[in-house]
């Protein structure tokens, strides 16, 4: 069986007529816990949503364990890929339960086990208070929550949370880790943020893009050896982001 | 299921159809003057010209809710759900027009018409411009349409199908294509395209 | 300021509203087209038009800004600052389509003076009105809603009054198509009550996207609007089908004595043929024993005690010579249109052909042909006594100008 991969083959997207925002990108996420980076602007978003396919590329392929995201195997991509998007939107006329529920029976789950699992799901990202709520009541911080309740309740293979920790307060985000350290034993992870403090042991591989391009691709440890400061430090993990932003595009992985 | 229903908030569309019925039933003959462009006077045409909106604008308010990012990724075609919501919603109306006009209404057909040709128009607007142009752009044909009127001739124009009195093979021909033309555009939205990224 | 005019969506709609704005008006003018104040008026037929443009931009706006949260980031600027803002475009639109308007119905080149130019002030207060209302219903209502339903209704608000019963709803809706002709000007209550009604449709907006409570708001906006509309109504329950009051007497030009010639500004090219004419019809007629006044006025305030006469500035001598004859003949009483039964109008026909039989006003004049029946009691009449003839005239004459006379006819009995 081979490893798990989510990958792009040459991939070009624009919005619109605008200047290609991903040109001819070529990488590949391999198992465990990817850790995205990049300054605003960067194309993390839209890389992710690429690599959801709720974007189409202009050009070039996406796959998730060889399956592509086009044609008759969309469905089957889809099945296997779970996006957490920046946005959370609040689905009119349900409940927290309910919307978690509900975005487990759109990929596929049946109504009872949907129903079943989104309780779980809620206690993993501890909002089983607030289950009977309507989410346009919940604070920002906890409808993120809801967010990531909702990319985990089908069980995805791979999961793609963009922005998860934004709006969440320390307690909350540690909280956070722990949920992804616990995560990463079962799904393969891709965690966009421009948050450097996220940066710690739970990841197993960061890539850092800029500009649309990747400027580093490797290990954690590789990443924080190219910087400054003392180990375990927020200097050192900032000066590591600052040293792969300015480095040269990578052309492939 | 059920969740996708409540999200497209349809206890309030299945309230919109009655009430447009009802309105039908009460108001259908009221004749509305209109200023015609094409006559340079005052021209009257029937209710059922503007009481469609009521069901076709209820439509796009409940579609507002859908594409949403969970959807698009989803495996559930929700698109083609919506399409056959609309479908569903329209096929009511015909049926509770049936029924009226079994019960003494009159011009049930006219609605049922124009109701269908005004929901394709919206959401052939929606597709091509925007979401926003899709809530206007029954709206503003209504009003071009009740411009440039003609009722002395007898002769009805392709584009004032909404007017003509009683059906004619024509009208429903230019509705139905409005329609269903509509209902594809909905349904390609399952399709994650570029231009979805415009609208999100 | 200038990029959010240059990038409003009322900017893109500008060049299809002037366009089917235009094509409107073009078909649709009615009334002199010398007289700037008939033109002025015609503008307000744009208003099915421009009014639903304004307010479906209205509304989108108000919709737009309350789905991009500019309220909840605790503004600084005041609402009604913010919706200042956003409906500025849609005011340079409604400026723009008004201003258009006028412009098309001044090009036939009708005279104007600076003060006619108030009336634009109506069609202006109702837009105004409409959109002030539709930017609230924007702020409030799902899109779907609020954008149709602003187009929809605001035109149906326009229009429908039209034709409904009691007739002096119509003029609340600042349409002033009916006016005027030469010798009316649009009456002051048809002007002020549209301008009533539009300031409560602001007030009320005003009040709807006021910080007060919603139950408030709605409530206070909802008398705003009642109450405008109940003070605009007493302008305007005394005026029929037509929003039109006699033109002020004087801004007539006035020439020579016995008769004295009084006409509209607009109608000097015609002063010296009328003199001519009302002085030979007047000799002849004085002559026969017939009273004619010694003033010919186009006043209507004046018709009664003088000399009537309704012209255009293209008259030729015998539309003239027929527009004195048939001022001889007083007015349809009032008490007539109220459907009292009115039997002298069956003299009407035959004292105008005998007057113009009496005048020698030839037979190519442009009085309506008379009918075989008309020609039939003229030529009794004529075969009578002088005596008879002016007792046959005084008494239709009475019997013309009021409503329980019955007519003495020779060919009716």
């Amino acid at each position: 069986m081979l490893d798990p991969n989510l990958n792009l083959n040459g991939v070009t997207f624009a919005y619109g007529r605008g200047r290609p925002v991903l040109s001819e990108l070529t990488l590949e996420f391999t198992a465990g816990a990817t850790l995205l980076l990049g300054p605003n602007g960067a194309g993390k978003s839209t890389l992710l949503g690429l690599c959801a396919s709720t974007l189409s590329p202009r050009r070039g392929l996406v796959a998730a364990n060889g399956t592509p995201a086009a044609g008759a195997d969309l469905r089957a991509f889809r099945s296997v890929v779970s996006l957490m998007p920046q946005q959370i939107q609040s689905v009119p006329g349900l409940t927290v339960r309910e919307q978690v529920a509900y975005a487990g029976w759109l990929k596929g789950m049946s109504k009872q086990s949907a129903w079943e699992r989104s309780l779980d799901c809620l206690s993993r990202v501890d909002l089983v208070a607030l289950a009977d709520r309507r989410p346009r009541t919940l604070s920002g911080g906890e409808l993120r929550r809801v967010g990531v309740a909702q990319a985990i309740v089908h069980g995805a293979e791979w999961l793609l949370l963009d922005e998860p920790t934004a709006g969440l307060d320390p307690a909350q985000r540690a909280h956070f880790q722990e949920l992804i350290g616990g995560l990463r034993r079962e799904v393969n992870i891709v965690i966009s943020t421009h948050q450097t403090e996220d940066i710690g042991s739970s990841y197993e591989a960061v890539l850092v893009l800029n500009e649309g391009r990747v400027t580093f691709t490797g290990t954690t440890e590789d990443f924080l050896a190219r910087g400054d400061g003392a180990p375990g430090s927020n200097e050192l993990v900032v000066s590591s982001y600052l040293r792969a932003l300015e480095s040269s595009p990578a052309s492939s992985t | 299921m059920t969740w996708w229903l409540r999200s497209r908030r349809g206890p309030a569309l299945l309230f919109a159809i009655v009430a447009q019925l009802a309105l039908t039933w009460i108001l259908g003959e009221t004749l509305v003057p209109s200023p015609s462009l094409a006559e340079g006077a005052i021209t009257r045409l029937p209710a059922i010209v503007f009481l469609p909106l009521v069901v076709a604008s209820t439509i796009y308010f409940s579609l507002e809710a859908s594409g949403g990012a969970i959807e698009v990724a989803g495996v559930r075609r929700t698109a083609v759900m919506d399409a056959a919501l609309v479908a569903s919603a329209l096929a009511t109306l015909v049926v509770g027009g049936v029924v009226i006009d079994a019960l003494g209404g009159a011009f049930t057909g006219e609605a049922a018409r124009n109701t269908a040709g005004y929901v394709g128009l919206g959401l052939i607007a929606a597709k091509l411009l925007g979401s926003r142009a899709g809530s206007v752009a029954p709206a503003a044909y209504v009003v071009l349409v009740a411009s440039t009127s003609s009722r002395t001739s007898g002769l009805s124009r392709l584009w004032s199908w909404p007017a003509d009195n009683p059906l004619t093979a024509r009208s429903v021909i230019v509705a139905g294509i409005l329609c269903v033309l509509g209902l594809l555009a909905t349904v390609l939205r399952d399709r994650p395209l570029p231009s979805l990224a415009r609208q999100r | 300021m200038t990029r959010d005019l240059w990038r409003a969506p009322a900017t893109i709609a500008a060049g299809p509203l002037l366009i089917v704005s235009l094509l409107f008006l073009s078909g649709d003018a009615t009334g002199p087209s010398f007289y700037g104040v008939s033109r002025l008026a015609q503008v307000s037929s744009a208003l099915p038009i421009i009014v639903p443009f304004c307010a479906g931009l209205a509304a989108w706006e108000g919709a737009r800004l309350r789905m991009g949260g500019a309220f909840s980031v605790a503004p600084v600027r005041s609402e009604l600052a913010i919706a200042g803002r956003a409906l500025l475009p849609i005011g340079c639109l409604a400026l723009l389509g008004i201003a258009a308007s006028a412009a098309a119905m001044l090009s036939t080149g009708p005279s104007l003076a600076l003060g006619d130019l108030r009336i634009l002030i109506v069609p202006l207060a109702a837009v105004a009105g409409y959109s002030a209302l539709a930017y609230a219903a924007g702020r409030y209502l799902p899109g779907a809603f609020a954008i149709p339903g602003a187009v929809v209704g605001s035109w149906l608000l326009i229009v429908y009054p039209v034709a409904v019963e009691p007739l002096w709803i119509r003029h609340l809706t600042g349409y002033l198509s009916s006016c005027c002709d030469l010798s009316t000007v649009p009456d002051p209550g048809a002007m002020i009550a549209p301008i009533i009604v539009a300031a409560g449709m602001c007030a009320a907006a005003g009040l709807l996207v006021s910080p007060l409570a919603p139950t408030l708001r709605i409530g206070l906006a909802g008398l705003a609007v009642v109450g405008a509309v109940g003070v605009a109504t007493t302008f305007v329950t005394d005026l029929g089908s037509e929003a039109t009051t006699p033109r002020n007497a004087s801004a007539l030009t006035c020439r020579g004595d016995r008769p004295r010639i009084c006409l509209w500004p607009e109608n000097e090219p015609v002063l010296h043929t009328t003199a001519a004419a009302a002085s030979a019809i007047r000799d002849r007629l004085t002559a026969s024993g017939v009273r004619v006044p010694s003033t010919v006025s186009e006043s209507l305030e004046d018709r009664g005690k003088f000399w009537f006469v309704s012209l255009v500035p293209d008259a030729r001598k015998r539309d003239v010579e027929a527009g004195l004859i048939m001022g001889l003949i007083p007015a349809v009483p009032a008490c007539a249109n109220g459907r009292a039964p009115y039997p002298g109008f069956a003299a009407q026909a035959p004292l105008e052909q005998w007057l113009a039989a009496i005048a020698r006003v030839p037979s190519g004049s442009s009085l309506a042909p008379a009918s075989r029946r008309t020609r039939r009691e003229v030529a009794a009449v004529r075969q009578q006594p002088r005596a008879e003839q002016l007792s046959w005239y005084r008494q239709n004459l009475r019997a013309v100008s009021k409503c329980g006379p019955h007519p003495r006819l020779l060919t009716q009995r």
